[in-house]
C-alpha cells in the first residue's frame, strides 16, 4: 500500500488544485464552466509538444500556462452574453471540440496520443520518484492557491463580488462585465492549463482520455460537496480524486470482484448520485442564495438586460 | 451529396426525436434536461433486453417502449419531482448527474462490447442512383408517424392542453386546476417514449454502445435550439437540418469533427439569434 | 446636462416611450411624474443602456450615449439608482462604497493587484473617501454592517452613497423615497439637493407629491409614453391635462 499511497495523493492534490481554479470561476464569480478539464488537457498537449520539440520545461510549462489562458479568451466572450444553462451547454460542447479536434490531428499523435513526454528526475527510482513528485504536487496546489488569493484579495476581487451579486448595479459602476468574467475565465483556465502541464511531465504521455469532458464532473462534485469556498473547492476535489484513483488499486489487494472497467462505471455512477443526492441535501442549490442564478425564476429586475428586450421585439 | 442529404436525413430524424423530448421538458420546465441521452441510451437497450427475453422483434419493441415510457416516469417521479421548484441550475446538475448514473448502470448491465438487435432489418435498395436502407426508410416513416402523433397529442388531447398551459403561463395553469405533478408525469412518459424510439432507431442502424446517448447530446441540443426551444415543429425541422448539416460537413471533413460541428452551430445561434427558427423570444 | 431627443422605445410592437424630448439641467434637481405605466423607468432604462432605442438621441454635455452599454454609459459620468436598490449583499456598507469608488476597468483592477504598495495606498485613500461618503449620506454608523442587513431606507441611501462615489455628471434616481420614512426622506431630499449644488445634473422620478413640490425646480410630465407638460412644479400642477392623467391621484 506504502508504494501506492504518493501516487494516489500526488494526483488528488493535482485535482485539488484543478478545483480551486474551477472555484474561482463558480463559486467566486458565477460563472457556469462544465468545460474547464479541457483547458487542463490544453496545457498537457502544448507542453508535451513543446518539450518533445526540444524546448526546455522552464519555458515550455509556462507557456502552456499561457496559451490555456488565451484560449479562454473565446469562452469569455461567449459568457458574457450568455446565461447560466446556455452557457453551461456550450461549455460542455467546446470542451467536447476541443477534444475530438486533439483526438485527431496527426500533429497530437491522434488516438495514441504522445508518449515520450519528458520527466524530469525519470531515471530516479521508484520511490524517489514518487516522493519528490509528492512535494512537487504540494507545491503546485499551494501556488495555484496563492494565485487565487492574488486575484481574488483586494479592488479586484471586491469588483467580482459585486458582479457576482448584482450585474446590473456593478454595471452602472462602469464594470465591463464581459471583461471580468472573461478575465476570470483567463485566469482560471491559465491555472487548469499549468496544473495539467504538470500532470503530463509527471506521467509521461498525453491522451485525450485525461480531459474527457465528463471529468469536469468530478471537480464539480468537488465543489458541491466541499462548497464553493477555497478550502471546500480543493478539499472536495482532492477527495473525490484521491479515492477514485486508490480504487484502481482494489485488484491488487485480492477485491476482484468488478473488472476495472466495470469499476469505472461504478466511479461514474457514484459522481451522479453525489451530484444528485447533495443538491437534495442543499436544497438552496449549490452556491449561496444570493446568486443571481437562484434568482433566475423570480426576477427582481427593473432593468432587462438589452439582450431580453431585443429579443421580445419579435 | 445527395447520398450525404438522404443519409443525413434519416440520422437527422433520430435527432430531432431527440431534440422533441429536450423542447418538450424546456417548454413545461424551462431547463435543459442533460439526461435526454441516458434516455435514448436506455431506450435502445431495453429493447436489446425485450429482444434477449422474447426474440422476437415486435415483442422486443413493444417491450422496450413501454419500459422507456416507464422509465421516464420513473426518472421524473423519483430524480425530477423533488426539484420541481429549485433553480434551474440545480434541475441541470442532476440531469447531468441522471444522466452518468444511467448511462453506467447500463455499461455495467451489458459492459462495453456492442449489441445489436436481431430484426433482419437488412437490406437496401437504390432510388435513381441512391442507396435507401429499409432500415432508414422505415425508421424515418415511424419517426415521422410518432412527430404526427405528438403533435396530435400536444394540440388535441388534454395532455397536450395541459403542457401548453404550463409552458405558457404557470402561474395561470395553477389557477385553471392543472396538476402540475401529473402532467409533468405524464409529458415525461411521453418524453421517455420518444426516447426509447430514438434509441430504438439507433439500434436499427448501428450497433449499441453506453454512450451512444451522451454523443447525441451536443446535436439534438444544436438541432432543438435551431429550431427554437419550445416549437414543436422546431425541433423536428432542426433535427432533419442538423442530420443533414453534419452528414454534409463530413464530406469535406473527416466524420470524426461531427461534434465540433454540433458545437459551432450551436454556439453561433446562441450568440446570434437564441429563438432559432421558430422559437418564441427566448432570454439567453 | 443629460437631454434626450425625439427618444423612442418599442417593445414588441408598441412604443411605449414616444418621441421624448426632454432636458435635465446641470445644477438643478427636476423631477419626472407621470401615473403608472407611463414609461418613466422604461426612459431611465433606455438612457442608461439597458434597453435599446429605437430612435431618438441621448446626450451628455453633448456627447451621444446611443448603443452604448450600461458600463459605457457609467463611464460616461453618468449614474443612476435602481426602483428597488441593488446592493451587493455580500459587502458591508463602507465596501460598496469602495468598489463604486474602485477603478473600473478590469485591466487596470487586474494590474493594480501586482503592484502591492500603489495597491495599498489606493485602499487606503478610497477608504478614506468611503468614510466620507458615509457620512454624507448619513450611513456613518452602520458603515460595517453587511448590506443585506441595512433597512429600506438605508439601502436607498446606500444606492445614492455608491452613485456618488463615482462624481458623476448625471445622477438619475428612481422613486428614492417611495416608501421611506418621513424623516428619512428628509435626509434624502437635502442629500439630493446639496449635490445639485455641487454642479449635478439630478433628475427624479417620484410618485411623492409633497417629495417633488418641495424638491424639483423643474419637473417633467409624462402619460402613457408621451411627453405631457413640462415646467415648474407650481406651474405643471395646475394643468389640467396634468391633473386629467392623475384621476383622482395625488394632492
Amino acid at each position: 500500500m506504502n508504494a501506492y499511497l504518493p501516487g494516489i495523493a500526488t494526483v488528488a492534490l493535482m485535482y485539488g488544485a484543478l478545483g480551486l481554479s474551477l472555484n474561482l470561476q463558480v463559486g467566486r464569480t458565477g460563472i457556469i464552466n462544465f468545460g474547464h478539464i479541457a483547458f487542463f488537457g490544453v496545457g498537457v498537449y502544448t507542453t508535451a509538444l513543446l518539450s518533445l520539440h526540444g524546448i526546455p520545461l522552464w519555458l515550455s510549462v509556462p507557456a502552456a500556462a499561457v496559451v490555456g489562458g488565451l484560449c479562454a479568451l473565446p469562452l469569455g466572450w461567449a459568457a458574457a452574453r450568455l446565461t447560466s444553462h446556455y452557457l453551461a451547454i456550450v461549455t460542455i460542447g467546446f470542451a467536447e471540440a476541443l477534444r475530438v479536434i486533439l483526438l485527431n490531428l496527426e500533429v497530437t499523435g491522434g488516438p495514441s496520443g504522445l508518449v515520450g513526454v519528458p520527466r524530469p528526475l525519470g531515471d530516479a527510482p521508484l520511490e524517489t520518484y514518487s516522493m519528490v513528485w509528492l512535494f512537487v504536487a504540494a507545491g503546485l496546489l499551494a501556488l495555484t492557491y496563492g494565485l487565487v488569493r492574488l486575484f481574488t484579495r483586494g479592488l479586484l476581487g471586491l469588483s467580482l463580488t459585486g458582479i457576482h451579486d448584482d450585474e446590473p448595479a456593478a454595471a452602472m459602476l462602469g464594470r465591463s462585465v464581459a471583461a471580468y468574467k472573461t478575465l476570470v475565465l483567463a485566469w482560471g483556465s491559465m491555472l487548469a492549463a499549468l496544473t495539467g502541464a504538470f500532470y503530463v511531465h509527471w506521467i509521461g504521455y498525453a491522451s485525450t482520455e485525461q480531459f474527457d469532458p465528463r471529468v469536469t464532473f468530478y471537480l464539480w462534485a468537488g465543489i458541491v460537496v466541499g462548497g464553493a469556498s477555497n478550502a471546500g473547492a480543493w478539499l472536495g476535489s482532492a477527495a473525490i480524486a484521491g479515492l477514485f484513483e486508490a480504487t484502481r488499486f482494489l485488484g491488487d489487494f485480492g477485491f476482484t470482484a468488478l473488472s476495472e472497467t466495470q469499476l469505472a462505471s461504478v466511479r461514474w455512477i457514484v459522481i451522479g448520485l453525489v451530484l444528485i443526492l447533495t443538491m437534495r441535501l442543499r436544497p438552496q442549490g449549490l452556491l449561496p442564495v444570493r446568486t443571481r442564478l437562484s434568482r433566475a425564476g423570480a426576477s427582481r429586475s427593473t432593468a432587462p438586460t438589452a439582450r431580453e428586450r431585443e429579443s421580445a421585439d419579435a | 451529396m445527395i447520398q450525404a442529404v438522404v443519409n443525413g436525413t434519416a440520422d437527422g430524424m433520430l435527432i430531432g426525436l431527440m431534440a422533441l423530448g429536450i423542447s418538450l421538458v424546456y417548454a413545461v420546465q424551462k431547463f435543459p434536461n442533460v439526461s435526454q441521452g441516458a434516455l435514448v441510451t436506455a431506450g435502445a437497450y431495453l429493447t436489446y433486453l425485450g429482444q434477449e427475453l422474447t426474440h422476437r422483434w415486435y415483442l422486443a419493441v413493444a417491450l422496450g417502449l413501454v419500459l422507456s415510457v416507464a422509465l421516464g416516469m420513473a426518472a421524473y417521479q423519483v430524480v425530477i419531482r423533488p426539484f420541481v421548484t429549485a433553480p434551474l441550475m440545480t434541475l441541470m446538475i442532476v440531469t447531468i448527474g441522471l444522466e452518468f448514473v444511467l448511462d453506467y448502470t447500463i455499461a455495467l448491465g451489458w459492459g462495453n462490447s456492442l449489441r445489436t438487435y436481431d430484426f433482419g432489418l437488412t437490406g437496401q435498395t437504390t432510388v435513381g442512383g441512391v442507396y435507401l436502407t429499409h432500415a432508414a426508410v422505415v425508421t424515418s416513416a415511424v419517426a415521422l408517424l410518432a412527430m404526427a402523433g405528438t403533435a396530435v397529442v400536444l394540440t388535441r388531447s388534454r395532455l397536450g392542453r395541459d403542457m401548453r398551459a404550463l409552458s405558457d403561463d404557470p402561474a395561470l395553469a395553477q389557477v385553471a386546476r392543472v396538476s402540475r405533478q401529473r402532467t409533468l408525469l405524464f409529458t415525461w412518459g411521453l418524453v421517455g417514449l420518444l426516447a426509447g424510439l430514438a434509441g430504438l432507431f439507433f439500434g436499427v442502424k448501428a450497433q449499441l454502445t453506453p454512450t451512444l446517448g451522451w454523443h447525441l447530446l451536443l446535436p439534438s441540443f444544436a438541432a432543438a435550439i435551431l429550431g427554437g426551444l419550445g416549437s414543436f415543429t422546431g425541433a423536428i425541422l432542426g433535427g432533419v437540418l442538423m442530420g443533414v448539416g453534419m452528414e454534409v460537413f463530413s464530406l469535406l471533413l473527416p466524420t470524426v469533427y461531427k461534434p465540433a460541428v454540433a458545437f459551432v452551430v450551436l454556439t453561433a445561434l446562441l450568440l446570434a439569434r437564441p429563438r432559432g427558427l421558430f422559437g418564441k423570444a427566448v432570454r439567453v | 446636462m443629460l437631454e434626450t431627443r425625439e427618444l423612442n422605445v418599442r417593445f414588441g410592437g408598441m412604443r411605449v416611450v414616444k418621441d421624448i424630448s426632454l432636458t435635465f439641467a446641470a445644477g438643478q434637481v427636476t423631477g419626472l411624474i407621470g401615473p403608472n405605466g407611463a414609461g418613466k423607468t422604461t426612459l431611465f432604462d433606455c438612457v442608461t443602456g439597458f434597453v435599446k432605442a429605437h430612435s431618438g438621441a441621448v446626450l451628455v454635455d453633448g456627447r451621444s450615449l446611443r448603443r452604448l452599454a450600461p458600463h459605457l454609459v457609467a463611464v460616461a459620468g453618468v449614474a443612476r439608482t435602481f426602483q428597488t436598490p441593488r446592493m451587493f449583499d455580500s459587502l458591508t456598507t463602507l465596501e460598496n462604497l469602495v468598489v463604486a469608488g474602485a477603478p473600473a476597468s478590469s485591466l487596470s483592477s487586474f494590474l493594480t493587484t501586482f503592484r502591492s504598495r500603489h495597491h495599498r495606498s489606493l485602499v487606503d485613500r478610497l477608504t478614506t473617501r468611503a468614510r466620507e461618503q458615509a457620512a454624507f449620506v448619513g450611513l456613518t454608523e452602520v458603515r460595517d454592517n453587511r448590506a443585506d442587513a441595512l433597512s429600506g431606507g438605508q439601502r436607498k441611501l446606500l444606492e445614492i452613497g455608491r452613485a456618488l462615489m463615482r462624481e458623476p455628471k448625471v445622477l438619475l434616481l428612481d422613486e428614492p423615497v417611495a416608501g421611506v420614512n418621513p424623516l428619512l426622506a428628509r435626509q434624502i431630499a437635502a442629500t439630493i439637493r446639496q449635490v445639485a449644488e455641487r454642479g449635478v445634473a439630478v433628475g427624479v422620478i417620484e410618485h411623492n407629491m409633497e417629495f417633488v413640490m418641495a424638491n424639483c425646480t423643474h419637473v417633467h410630465v409624462m402619460a402613457q409614453g408621451s411627453e405631457l407638460a413640462s415646467g415648474t412644479a407650481d406651474d405643471v400642477r395646475r394643468r389640467p391635462e396634468v391633473l386629467e392623467a392623475y384621476l383622482g391621484g395625488h394632492r
